[in-house]
Parts: structure tokens; sequence; C-alpha cells
């Protein structure tokens, strides 16, 4: 799955641009050639558009739609998947069960497009069967999931993109580097890069803090919601209730190491609702919410 | 007797499955200081070797660091 | 709401990073990766009025990319000073001849025989190579040669770790093989001989040693460890000291003169015989070691270890390390080691003139070394050290070493002295 990529020059490097993921993302790199930035622009769009492919549930050709279709068959899975599915179950256990792979499906009821259209009780009751996690079944190189059940991984996919893509830009260059997936970044080098943060205020301005190793990455959307009696539904859904979590913020930027744990530390505090402060300040992290 | 000590080794090691923690509760065994043979790294090769020399036995950490005239 | 350190990670998202580098298939230590940390360190062990060495050691070790890797250890290693030839305490002078057979040297009544000409310096090299043929398999390997002027020993090795339960559980097997070559100064004496005679052949001796390992670590809890190791060592070939002696007595304390027997006469007291010890010797050990951190950092490590051998020896150790974390990266560790051995079937303090004919019509074995007789060692010291913030540390320790056996001779006291300092390159 190729796509258009763009390179420009800037003061202190190149620039390359491209899109993935239905976001917009760039590379940015410092004193390299034009040959190797391309080389680098290459490899990390190839690597987003790879894991896109591989894992959106947009698809009808990879392995999350072959699940879709396996009808509660037993299904093989390469190692990249098991990784991710390892991964998946450890948020779910750190999580308490609020992170869930397994939620997907009820984006068939919920739609958050700012409207009043709230589901029923009983429409989203009628889903609680096909969501659980622990109705997974794990064995070495393969996975079943009951039938009607689907896996999601659009809460992992686009950091763990980040992540990946990191690591294979440093197989060309040392060079200073920073990958930006929409909003999901990492920043690997000596000098610091200034990265701009959505839910940083300052003075209506979104503030800047400079990072030179490290990522950051955001969760939650202030402009997706469902608005109805002036009662706010966010659309960060408690997979064990089917409906929205209450009183949290709208949405949390966290830094941390890599991108993956950053989205994740994110997610999670999300999912905490109302604890998500005490849960980032007791997880030692930088972050920030957005409350209104 | 030594027969008898190895099954039952391998026996306790077979009931081992519900002992240990998740991958991710690892971190205090991941310290240098709780790694059995590297914790005391350099100190446990000296020490052996002071004592392959002073003393009748050897053996039971490990090996491969060469061998000496020393006894 | 209590004040935290900043950044101090918390429980989940010291997991999650875990987690995220097992997903990326990065180790968790990713930084260091593309350096050799490097640990030089020096030995400084001084035992009063006997042996005294100096062994300064640097290592360097290097893990790549694929997660193999490498070891590489030079080790120098200087002795000078006395150590005892194996003779007996006798209420009379002694007189020997020195390891190369050129001098003769005697001993005043009551004193430990000691050899005074032991000069040696050796150098040590070894590499060892480690890489995973699949997830859960790791294979090792790896050589080493020592080398001084009167012995040579060249080896290798070769092992695989088997990790099961998640990694809670570790199964090894090892291999080794290792060949010696011993050249006496002077030539192999023949054993059982009288020292004064010189009976030489002018050749090297060798020996061989295989050593299999069986082990297994486990872990209990997220704050508990525990290692059991069982080693098989099977020895064959030249297993005797070649400057080593027994005394023959009259039984009451007064050593014999070699003309008596037969030999040449070189002093008063010189019924010295070259020692003989069996040209084979099987040994097991099981060691037991367990590491326990609790909730301050702090660290209890205990280790036991039994050993028996076809020789008649049994021993059984036991070394007890207690890590106080401090603040700031810096540890204090205290240490105590205790050990005892029981006699080899063929030690001998001295020999009566009727025991030695024995002895020799049968070519049984015999030696006087302090070493295969009974021994009770105890060891008290303190190690002080501090980690640095880029991985870089430093540590120095100082331990008090006491031997006693059943004779003088095992009487030793020893200082042990030690600096280490490790950096990334």
């Amino acid at each position: 799955m190729a796509g258009e990529t763009r390179l420009t020059r800037t003061s202190d490097g190149w620039l390359g641009r491209f899109t993935a993921m239905a976001s917009p993302c760039e590379v940015q790199l410092r004193d390299v050639s034009r040959s190797t930035a391309e080389q680098v622009l290459k490899r990390v769009a190839g690597e987003a558009w790879r894991v896109e492919q591989r894992f959106s549930r947009y698809r009808d050709d990879n392995i999350v739609a072959a699940l879709q279709r396996a009808n509660g068959e037993w299904l093989a899975v390469d190692e990249e998947f098991e990784r991710l599915l390892a991964y998946a179950d450890t948020c779910w256990q750190l999580s308490g069960g609020r992170f869930d792979v397994t939620s997907g499906v009820l984006r068939r009821v919920w739609r958050f497009d700012g409207s009043d259209r709230v589901p029923s009780a009983d429409q989203v009751a009628a889903l609680l069967p096909l969501i659980g996690w622990d109705r997974v079944e794990r064995r070495p190189g393969q996975i079943r999931l009951p039938a009607g059940m689907e896996l999601d991984l659009g809460g992992i996919g686009k950091e763990y993109a980040v992540d990946r893509a990191l690591l294979l830009a440093r197989e060309h260059t040392d060079a200073d580097l920073l990958l930006n997936f929409g909003g999901d970044l990492v920043a690997d080098g000596k000098t610091p890069w200034q990265i701009g943060i959505e839910n940083l205020q300052q003075n209506g301005v979104a503030g800047q803090i400079p990072l030179a190793r490290g990522a950051v990455a955001t969760s939650g959307d202030s402009r997706r919601f469902l608005l109805r009696d002036g009662k706010r539904y966010s659309h960060i859904l408690d997979p064990r209730t089917g409906w929205p979590v209450q009183g949290g913020p709208h949405s949390v930027t966290v830094a941390a190491a890599r991108c993956t744990e950053a989205g994740m530390l994110a997610t999670l505090a999300l999912l905490q609702g109302a604890g998500a402060e005490p849960f980032l300040r007791a997880q030692g992290v930088r972050y920030w919410c957005l409350w209104e | 007797m030594r027969v008898l000590t190895l099954l039952g080794c391998l026996l306790l090691v077979s009931g081992c499955q519900n002992l240990g923690v998740n991958p991710w509760e690892r971190e205090v065994l991941a310290r240098e200081a709780m790694i059995p043979g590297v914790a005391d790294g350099l100190d446990d090769a000296f020490d052996d070797h002071i004592y392959f020399s002073k003393e009748g036995s050897s053996g039971g950490r490990g090996f491969g660091g060469g061998g000496c005239g020393c006894n | 709401m209590q004040l935290k350190k900043r950044y101090q990670p918390g429980p989940v998202s010291t997991s999650l990073a875990l987690a995220t580098c097992a997903l990326l298939g990065v180790p968790a230590m990713a930084e260091e990766a593309d350096k050799w940390q490097v640990d030089g360190s020096m030995l400084l062990y001084s035992e009063t009025d006997r042996v005294s060495a100096i062994e300064p050691v640097i290592k360097a070790s290097r893990t790549f990319k694929n997660e193999s890797k490498l070891d590489l250890k030079l080790t120098v290693d200087s002795l000078t000073g006395s150590s005892h030839n194996g003779a007996a305490v006798t209420n009379g002078p002694q007189t020997f001849t020195s390891p190369s057979g050129n001098k003769v040297y005697q001993i005043n009544a009551g004193d430990v025989p000691l050899d005074d000409s032991f000069l040696d310096t050796r150098v040590a090299l070894s590499g060892q190579y480690s890489w995973l043929l699949n997830r859960t398999l790791r294979a090792t390997s790896g050589i080493n040669f020592s080398n001084e002027y009167d012995f040579f020993s060249v080896g290798a090795n070769a092992g695989l770790n088997w990790d099961l339960n998640q990694r809670n559980t570790t199964l090894s097997f090892l291999l080794g093989l290792e060949s010696d070559t011993i050249e006496p100064v002077g030539g192999v004496p023949e054993a059982l001989s009288l020292q004064p005679d010189q009976l030489r052949t002018d050749s090297s001796e060798s020996r061989t040693v295989t050593d299999v390992l069986l082990g297994w670590t486990q872990v209990m809890n997220r704050r508990w460890i525990m290692q059991l190791n069982y080693n098989l060592s099977l020895a064959s070939g030249y297993m005797t000291d070649p400057y080593k002696v027994v005394t023959l007595t009259d039984g009451a304390g007064t050593a014999l003169e070699s003309e008596s027997l037969g030999g040449v006469d070189i002093g008063i007291g010189d019924a010295q015989i070259f020692e003989q010890r069996p040209d084979s010797r099987t040994r097991h050990a099981l060691y037991w070691e367990n590491r326990y951190s609790r909730e301050n950092d702090d660290v209890i490590a205990i280790g036991y270890r039994f050993m028996t051998d076809d020789w008649g020896i049994n021993s059984h150790t036991l070394d007890m390390k207690y890590r106080w974390q401090l603040d700031r990266g810096w540890f204090l560790q205290p240490h105590v080691r205790y050990y005892i051995q029981s006699e080899a079937d063929f030690w001998y303090e001295s020999m009566t003139a009727p025991e030695y004919t024995t002895v020799l019509a049968s070519n049984d074995y015999a030696s006087g070394d302090y070493r295969l007789g009974k021994l009770t060692d105890l060891t008290v010291g303190l190690k002080v050290g501090r980690e640095l913030p880029s991985g870089r540390k430093w540590d120095a320790r100082l331990e008090f070493m006491q031997q006693s056996g059943d004779t003088d001779a095992a009487d030793v006291s020893a200082v042990i002295g030690q600096v280490g300092y490790r950096f990334y390159w």
C-alpha cells in the first residue's frame, strides 16, 4: 500500500511528509544529505503504510478482517501480531479490564458526531455479549474469537507504527530525528526539538516543550462527543458497561520514553474518568489534561 | 542418592508452573544486584580463584575462567 | 497526598515500559546496546608470612542489536612469597631441596616448612559468546587460555539456556573441557621417591578436566529468585603437585634421615618424599543460591555449596551477603563466608617408615598438602561502592580470611583487597 511522499528543505535539515492512518505524518531530520533523508522518509512512510495495511479495521484484506470472517474458528497469527496481542493482554490486565481491544463493536451503536443520537440501553446491552478480552482464546501462534466478536487495534496501532518507524529509520542514520504521525510523536537525538502540545494552553496558544529524546502521545478528542439534554457523552467507552466514562478530561497528553507507552498511558488515564489526574500523578510521568 | 536428588529437582521444575511473575512484574528482578552470577560477577570470579587455590573444592557456580597451576 | 520524587515511575508505567520493549522486540536497556561495557578491577591478596598476589583484570562486554553478547577478559596474576611445601612440623630441623633441585634450604624445629622461592606470573585470556537460537533458547560458547612458566591451560565450553514459564524458569546445560600441561621446573619428580635423590624425568605431564553443569534458575516471586546447580567434574591425568612432599618421621615427631632409607644425604631431617595423588578425580557439587530484595531495595544473598569427591573430601560452603542500598547510588555490602572440608583419604600429616614401605610397595597415594586435609575457613568482609547515573560504577572491598586445620601448616590469615570501576566505551 503506497502513497505519495514530499520532501522539503528546512533551516537545519529536511522535512518529509505523507499521509497514513487518516493523519498527516511528518519526519524531520537534521544534518543529513538529501539522499539519506529520502531513504529515511521512504522507510518511515513504508512502515506506517505497512502497519496500517496489516492492522487497520477498515480493510478487508488483512488479519483483522480474516478474524472477523473466521466465525469462531482458530486462526493462525504471525509473530508480530502475537506480540501485539500479548501487549493488548498486558494493557487489559493493567487497566483492570477497562482497555479492551474487543470493544470495537460498540461503534455500531455509538457514533460521536456531535449530535444527540444516544443509543438506548437495550441497544448497548445487546452488544455486551460480544465484548470481553477474556472470551478470546489464545494458543501459541493461534487465536480464536467467538463468532460475532472483532478485534480493534486502533488504540495501539498508530503509536506502535511511530516506534517501529524510528527503529527502522535508525538503520539508516544517527542524526537527530523527529517522527510525528498526526500528533503522536517520538524524538531521538542530541539537540531538542520544539514540540507543540495542544493541551498546554498558554494565552490561548498551544504551548511548546523542548524534547530531545522521548515520545508524546495524545488520547481523546475534544471534538468527538454527543450532547443530549445538557449531558455530554465522551467518546471514551467503558467496555464493561458499554457506556461512556464519566467525569474525565476530554483529552490527555502524556510524555514517555516510547510512543506506544505514552499513548497507552494517555488512554488508560482517560479510562479512569474522574481519576485520570491522580492516576497520571501516581505514574510519575509528564502529562497535560484538557478539561473543557 | 544423587539420582534421587536430580529426579526431585526435575519434579520440582515441572510443578513450578504456578511459581513466578508476569513479564511486567520483573522490575525488581531485572536489577543487576538480583541476577545470580552477575550481581557480584567480578568478586565471584576472584573469590573462586582464591578459594580454588587455598582449598580442596571448586565448582558449582559455573565455569569458563580457565585453569591455573595453583592447585 | 504524598509528595513523590518527580518522574519516579509508578507501577503501571514501569510495567508498561517493560511491556512496550517486549512488543517492539528491543532489549530493556537499549541505551547500552551500542557500547562496550568495560570493567577494570584489581585484587590484592596477602597472607601473613606467606603468599602475596596482585591480580589486575580487565573485562569488556558488548550486547549486539540481535541480542547476542560477547565477553572478553584479560587477567594478569603475579604471586610472590612462600607457601607450605607439604612437610610436617617436627621437633627438629629439616632440610629440603628447592623446586628446581639446585639449592638446599633448612627449616628450624617447630616451624611450618615453607618453600621460599615461589615466584609466578600468570596471564589468562578468555572469550565467551552467546546468541539466541529462538525466543526461548540461548546458546553460549567460549574459549580460554592461561599461561605460567610451568603451567599451560587451554579450555573450551558450550551450553544452552532454555527459558520456560514466561521466563520464570530457566534450565541450563553447560559442558566444559580443559586441557592442562604441567612442566615443573627441574623436571617431573618420581612420585614417592626421596627428595634428596632428585630422581626426575625431564618431561612434562598433562591432565584433562571435563565439567558438566545442570542449572535451574527459578523466579519464586517478584522479589525472590533462586538458583540450583549440579556440577559434575571429571579430571584425569597428572593431579600430583610436583613441588610438594610428605615428611617421614619416627612416629614421635622427629623427621627421619634420608640416608637411613638408602637415599642421598643433604642435611638433617631430609627424609621427605615427593607426594603422589590419584590420576583421576570425580567431583560432585550442588550449589544453591537465593536472592531476595526487600521493599527498600536492600538485597539478601545466601549461597550454599556441598561438594563431595572420590578422594574422600566433602565440603560445605556457606556464603552470605547483605547489600544495604543507600541514597544516590551508594551501597554497603557486608559479607561472611564459612567453609569446612574433610580430609582426603590419602592425606598424611607425616608418615612412618613402615607406612612408607607399604605405600611404596603398592604404589599408593600420599599427600601432606594442608589444602587436602581438614580445613575450616572463615572470611569476613565489607564492600562499599556507588552506582553513578550513566551506568558507571565503582566499588572497593576489604576482607579478612582465617584458615585453620589439623596442623599448624593450615593456620593461614589473609587480607583481601579489591577495587573496581565500570565504564562504557
